[in-house]
């Protein structure tokens, strides 16, 4: 009887710790830090976006604070090296292996053999495909190596503000929907 | 003499009281003494009961008041560092979608092999 409580138990910490955050940042990632010339680091969950969607209220920060305020997380780690070869496949592996279909869907990757720089965006999608439940970026050029993970909704102009209003030029996403919907990998 | 005068005679005549009897007065007088001092002594202290009650309210309710700012301060400074990186990670993840577009685009001049496209 206590073995099959401690199994519900454990179960059920099981579920609990997926549904919280269902791409975990590999530990190994952060040992990359040792060997980053630059590192940011950007951990934050849901009462840390509410508290800061809470003082988001400057000129400018309405269409960031709607978007934060529906979010449960946010996770960035981007390192910078000095030369190349400091991180490995492996570390990209640990990241990327975690997003399996039918949850998440692989809509970009782009692989350059020229310059070795690489970008895959990955979507979650939720209630049936109608919605997009977060977005992980993975950019891995030779001299850095970066990952996003936002999770929470995201609609189609949260991408097109992510692009442009936020100090950084407008990317022209409106072509996103149909392909997600087209689930092409 | 009448017999009136006989009678008047009798309860005046002059008589011992009975043994203790000035123990029992004095003690009867040193009683009420304790009584009224204690009476003035509680009729002083009040005021000063009074004075210790509400400094000792107005000591609560500033550290209460000081703890509530402080704590506003503290809530107030957390928040504008988690506004930060907020807007930094909301700027990588612009910038890296931005640099995947012009990856994306990179592709249609055959430099790049592309999965797929925005």
């Amino acid at each position: 009887m206590k073995r099959t409580e401690a199994l519900l138990v454990l179960a059920l910490a099981m579920v609990i710790n997926a549904s919280a955050q269902d791409v975990k940042m590999p530990v190994d990632l952060d040992k990359l830090t040792a060997k980053a010339s630059e590192t940011t680091e950007v951990t934050l969950t849901g009462r840390m976006l509410q508290l800061a969607a809470k003082f988001m209220n400057d000129e400018g920060d309405a269409e960031a604070r709607e978007m934060v305020k529906k979010l449960k997380g946010i996770y960035v780690r981007s390192f910078q090296f000095d030369k190349t070869g400091e991180y490995s496949e492996a570390d990209v592996e640990s990241v990327r292996s975690q997003l399996k279909s039918p949850l998440w869907e692989k809509v970009v990757g782009v692989r350059s053999k020229r310059d070795g720089e690489n970008a895959e965006i990955y979507f979650k999608t939720d209630n049936n495909g109608t919605q997009i439940g977060g977005l992980v970026i993975i950019a891995a050029d030779p001299k850095e190596l970066t990952i996003v993970h936002i999770d929470g909704p995201l609609d189609p102009n949260d991408l097109d503000k992510l692009g442009g209003d936020f100090g950084v030029p407008r990317v022209d996403t409106s072509a996103r929907g149909k392909q997600a919907k087209a689930g092409s990998r | 003499m009448n017999e009136m005068d006989e009678q008047l005679k009798r309860a005046l005549r002059r008589s011992d009281p009975s043994e203790g009897f000035a123990d029992r007065v004095l003690m009867l007088l040193a009683e009420q003494r304790k009584e009224t001092l204690g009476r003035e002594r509680s009729w002083k202290l009040w005021p000063r009961l009074r004075w210790a009650t509400a400094l000792a309210v107005l000591v609560l309710v500033v550290t209460g008041i000081a703890y509530r700012v402080r704590e506003r301060r503290d809530e107030e400074r957390e928040a504008r560092a988690a506004k930060q990186q907020v807007m930094l990670a909301l700027r990588i993840t612009g910038s890296k979608l931005r640099i995947a577009k012009q990856k994306v685009k990179a592709v249609e001049g055959g430099e790049a092999k592309m999965e797929n496209t925005l």
